[in-house]
């Protein structure tokens, strides 16, 4: 892994982190009209992506990757497969290392923070896997319950009336004492959701939350996902290819391939008139 | 015949439930054995010599004994080596030597025919042994030797109590005379029943054992040329004398044997032997010894007892180890000048010498006088006429097997009275107290075994009495027990070591840190890399070497957990590396730190993974406690190879076997059922906890348990990789 490093960094130069305040300024003035979220002037933007660059061993992934999110925004990242969405995201919750390039979290810089920092900034992002990975020798109940007491060290009681709550969101109240591997797919992603948002992360990030999932059973997840856009005030960055979803509930639309942001815009701008050629072929390709 | 006790055979439930390959094959031979034997028997009549190979006596032996039998390279030397080729050579015969046997199989070996017409291995002639096999007559005497360091040689010397303590071991042969021995006159040291002589010595030269008592020429040979650290502190005159090894089946060659041993002791050839091999002629020594005898005088003289000690009452424990039969030890020694020529022993009204046998044996010094007696046993009397007057000054000892002290044991006074060769009558002084403990029900039972005549029939079966003789069976079981005990608790107190090691070292092998690595892949790999008979060895003679004593159970419980560990690393290791990345990223992703992704989400899992896995290696460290036989724990194939040895039959081994079986079969039967219960966790199959709408919900959503255990993102990582990622060395935190 120190091998990436190393040949990334000598290829690739990128500028250091922008100020604070010029990057808000900027962003301000660029994301005007990219989205249904309202942000006022002055504010900053909670994700900051700036020229992020990630190679796996000879093979450019992410290439100067640009990308602003406001708090409470919801982002719904489309694109072909391989085209980077879930290293992105990985990125940003620190499963994988840039090569180059900056992501900042409340104007905080993660690449290049310290062993101890990682885990305590990664509480304030939540992930919502495609294979869901619950612990499957846990109930769905401990599931939602283990990161509270670990990490956050709530009390055992505390943690549990949290869980229950956020498994009574997801409809599956009545499931606690369930173990994964007695659950259905679709409830199975339910309670890692839940386990994500006990944590009352600041950001959340879901890759392909229903792409596992057998058809019937995707509704549920996206009428959860929905209720969260609408009601928590979280803000989520969402890899999907469910293209109903991303239309009713996204701010913005951000449309990648190859490893850039080929595209990004209202939903309905992407969605109807959309202004690159990628972006209509893919659309198109999708219907 | 033989058709007949196959089908009774196999509808005995106690071979049914061993139902295993082994006793099958086994039963196979035992059957075809039977046929031969019974051939043979009817042979008997015609006295013919029976041979396995034609033209060849086929020879039995350790060949661990020098100088008596031993191998340099590749050749087979000593003493008895040329006394068997002279042997050999007087009946037409050509040696033919089995390759090295272990000397407990030996006896059940010639016993059972097909594989070896004699047996020759220092073979003292014992009662115990008599039952099983025929002797021939001695062809030497022989007596023990007590073997210590240099320089205690000389404070065991003046007075072998100094070794009567707790907290001294002394390592014997198992099964032979040297053990009864030290059972009988060191009861209070701890006694390490060991295969072969020469282990024996090397555990004293290295300090793990403080004396080593077994048969004086080997010692006095070995001391001289190999273990020059070593001297023999005291000569033990037991006046046994070496036998060679015959089938039952088979007395005409015990007859030629006899008559060939005749003439080579008359034409000299034994003495050339003899002079060449130990230096001294033992053959005229002990003609002159008989010689010393009698001018009558007339007088009573004097007789000072100076021991009586006994195997009491069978009690099962470990004072079973060496006999299972009682017996009573007289010596005393003569002072009577016309020689003594009949002893009369009396015990309480309530012991009995009916049905016991009597051996006799007189020593002057070292050396054997050949003295017959014969013995009348009359209630609690027993009464020995010698052939020719014990001579003055003479060491008499007399062993009285079989006989019997009452049911509800005790303490006895031997007493009784002795005639001159002049007639004179003189009175015994009473012997020291000897303590009997009372007959267990054990034993009772095997008393009224041998009055059944099915038991009689049963054991004329050849097979069935080698392998599964009632009385022997009963009793086995019982002396085992302790043995058995013993490999429960080593391997129970051994394992969780064994699993906290193995845990320990899983861990460095995955750790970041290369030093870790590197340790534990030495650890592992020398370990899982030699057998664990090296192992023991190593440990049990190399420790005291450099200094550390410590008791030999606990040195077992530490080698069977170190060597476990090393197993149970790869397969801990494997276990984690077997757990889907996906769940480490999710528990990196609630903020979760290594230790605690480790302790809450990969090591439950892991353990549920690596029950069957570690449940079969408990399985075999379980059966590998046998291997500590070897250096002396007293486990459960020590007793068992002691039984063995001391009456030539397999019947103690069967025991054993069952003892392993009690707690393998279930543990074996425990795998399969968590094996079952694993594969329907991981198919989503199991028990669904009680819930109202649980089963309709489910019908209308469906099933797809089982992506909730791979990685739903294909990715070609290894599993080495996907484990290093997140655990060994994460990217972003190296950063
Ligand atoms: N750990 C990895 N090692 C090497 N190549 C990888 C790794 N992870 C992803 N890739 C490659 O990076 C590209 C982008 O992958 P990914 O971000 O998963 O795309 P998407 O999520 O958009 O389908 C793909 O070509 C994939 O094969
Ligand atoms: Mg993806």
């Amino acid at each position: 892994m120190k091998s990436f490093m190393k040949s990334g960094a000598k290829e690739l130069e990128v500028p250091p982190a922008m100020d604070a305040e010029e990057a808000a300024r900027k962003a301000y003035e660029h994301d005007q009209g990219l989205t249904k979220h309202t942000f006022k002037p002055g504010e900053h933007p909670i994700v900051r992506i700036e020229h992020l660059n990630k190679t796996f061993t000879d093979t450019p992934v992410l290439r100067d990757v640009n990308l602003d999110v406001w708090n409470g925004e919801i982002v719904v990242v489309l694109g072909p497969s391989g085209s980077g969405k879930s290293t992105m995201l990985r990125c940003i919750n620190m499963l994988e290392t840039p090569t180059a390039g900056h992501i900042l979290i409340e104007d905080q810089e993660i690449t290049g923070s310290k062993k101890t920092d990682v885990n305590k900034l990664r509480r304030d992002l939540g992930m919502v896997f495609q294979g869901f990975n619950l612990f499957p020798h846990m109930t769905a109940l401990e599931n939602v319950m283990v990161g509270q007491v670990k990490v956050l060290k709530k009390p055992k009681e505390e943690a549990r009336v949290e869980a229950l709550k956020q498994l009574k969101a997801v409809g599956l109240a009545d499931r606690a004492d369930y173990k994964p591997p007695q659950l259905s797919g679709g409830q199975q992603q339910r309670v890692a959701i839940a386990r994500a948002v006990a944590m009352h992360p600041k950001v959340i990030l879901f890759d392909e939350p229903t792409s596992a999932l057998d058809p019937e059973l995707v509704r549920d997840v996206l009428n959860v996902m929905r209720d969260l856009a609408l009601h928590s005030g979280m803000t989520m960055i969402v890899v999907t290819h469910e293209m109903d979803f991303a239309r009713d509930v996204a701010d913005r639309v951000v449309f990648m391939e190859g490893g850039v942001v080929v595209e990004q815009g209202l939903p309905s701008e992407v969605f109807d008139h959309p202004k690159a050629q990628r972006t209509k072929e893919f659309l198109g390709h999708i219907r | 015949m033989k058709r007949n006790s196959c089908v009774r055979l196999r509808a005995l439930p106690l071979v049914m439930a061993m139902s295993l390959a082994m006793v099958l094959t086994v039963f196979v031979t035992g059957c075809s054995s039977s046929s031969s034997s019974s051939k043979s028997t009817s042979k008997k009549a015609s006295e013919k010599i029976e041979l396995v190979h034609k033209g060849k006596l086929t020879v039995a032996s350790d060949l661990a004994n020098p100088p008596f039998d031993y191998m340099e390279g590749t050749t087979k030397k000593g003493f008895e080596v040329e006394l068997m080729d002279a042997l050999a050579k007087k009946l037409g015969l050509t040696v033919n030597y089995l390759n090295p046997m272990k000397f407990d199989s030996i006896i059940p070996t010639v016993k059972q025919g097909g594989k070896a017409d004699v047996g020759a291995s220092n073979f003292t002639i014992t009662a115990d042994r008599k039952k099983e096999i025929d002797f021939t007559d001695a062809y030497i005497d022989s007596n023990q030797g007590i073997v210590t360091s240099k320089a205690t040689a000389s404070s065991v010397g003046s007075d072998v109590n100094v070794l009567n303590k707790s907290g001294v071991t002394v390592a014997v042969q198992s099964g032979t005379t040297g053990e009864s021995w030290v059972e009988e006159n060191l009861p209070n040291a701890k006694v390490v029943a060991l295969d072969d002589p020469i282990s024996a010595l090397s555990g004293v030269s290295t300090g793990l054992y403080n004396a080593a008592v077994a048969d004086l020429p080997v010692m006095q040979y070995e001391v001289k040329n190999s273990y020059t650290s070593l001297s023999v502190a005291k000569e033990i005159a037991t006046g046994e004398q070496y036998g060679i090894v015959v089938s039952k089946d088979n007395p005409a060659l015990t007859k030629a044997l006899n008559k060939a041993l005749k003439q080579l002791r008359k034409d000299g050839t034994l003495s050339t032997f003899e002079k060449k091999w130990f230096g001294v002629d033992y053959e005229a020594q002990s003609a002159s010894a008989a010689a010393t005898s009698t001018t009558t005088n007339g007088d009573a003289g004097s007789v000072v007892v100076s021991k009586a000690t006994a195997r009491p009452n069978e009690d099962g424990g470990d004072r079973v180890i060496g006999g299972i039969n009682t017996r009573l030890t007289w010596e005393a020694t003569t002072k009577v000048e016309d020689g003594v020529s009949s002893v009369t022993l009396k015990l309480p009204s309530d012991a009995s010498f009916e049905g016991s046998t009597t051996k006799v044996t007189v020593l002057k010094g070292l050396t054997r006088v050949n003295i017959d007696g014969k013995a009348t046993a009359k209630g609690n009397t027993v009464t020995i006429k010698f052939a020719s007057p014990i001579p003055n000054g003479s060491l008499l000892r007399l062993e009285i097997t079989d006989m019997k002290f009452p049911n509800q044991g005790g303490k006895y006074q031997v007493t009784g009275s002795y005639t001159t060769a002049a007639g004179v009558k003189g009175t015994l002084p009473a012997s020291a107290k000897i303590k009997t403990i009372s007959n267990t029900p054990v034993q009772q039972i095997v008393m009224w075994l041998d009055g059944q005549p099915w038991v009689t029939a049963w054991n004329s079966v050849p097979f069935l009495n080698m392998f599964f003789k009632p009385q022997l069976l009963v009793t086995s079981f019982v002396s085992l027990f302790g043995g058995w005990v013993l490999c429960l608790l080593i391997v129970v107190i051994s394992y969780p070591f064994a699993i906290a090691l193995g845990l320990l070292f899983a861990m460095m092998k995955i750790s970041r840190f290369k030093v870790l690595r590197g340790l534990a892949s030495i650890y592992i790999n020398l370990l899982r890399g030699t057998p664990l008979f090296l192992q023991i060895y190593i440990m049990f003679f190399g420790l005291p070497m450099i200094g550390i004593n410590i008791d030999n159970n606990v040195l077992g419980v530490i080698v069977m957990a170190i060597n476990s560990s090393a197993y149970q690393a790869e397969i801990y290791r494997a276990g984690i590396l077997s757990i889907p990345n996906g769940q480490y990223e999710a528990a990196a992703s609630l903020g979760m730190n290594r230790a605690q992704t480790m302790f809450t989400v990969i090591l439950p899992q892991m353990v549920r993974r690596v029950i069957p896995t570690v449940t079969s290696d408990f399985i075999t460290s379980y059966k590998d406690t046998s291997l500590l036989s070897s250096v002396g724990v007293m486990e459960l194939m020590m007793f068992s190879k002691n039984l063995t040895t001391t009456t030539g039959n397999i019947t103690p081994y069967m025991a054993a076997a069952i003892y392993y079986l009690i707690v393998t079969l279930p543990l074996i039967k425990v795998v399969s059922i968590v094996e079952k219960h694993l594969a329907d966790a991981e198919n989503g199959v199991g028990p669904r906890p009680r819930g109202r709408a649980a089963k309709r919900v489910e019908a209308a959503e469906g099933e797809k348990g089982e992506s909730a255990e791979q990685d739903a993102e294909p990715k070609d990582t290894s599993a080495f990789e996907a484990l290093a990622a997140p655990f060994r060395s994460h990217a972003s935190q190296e950063a």
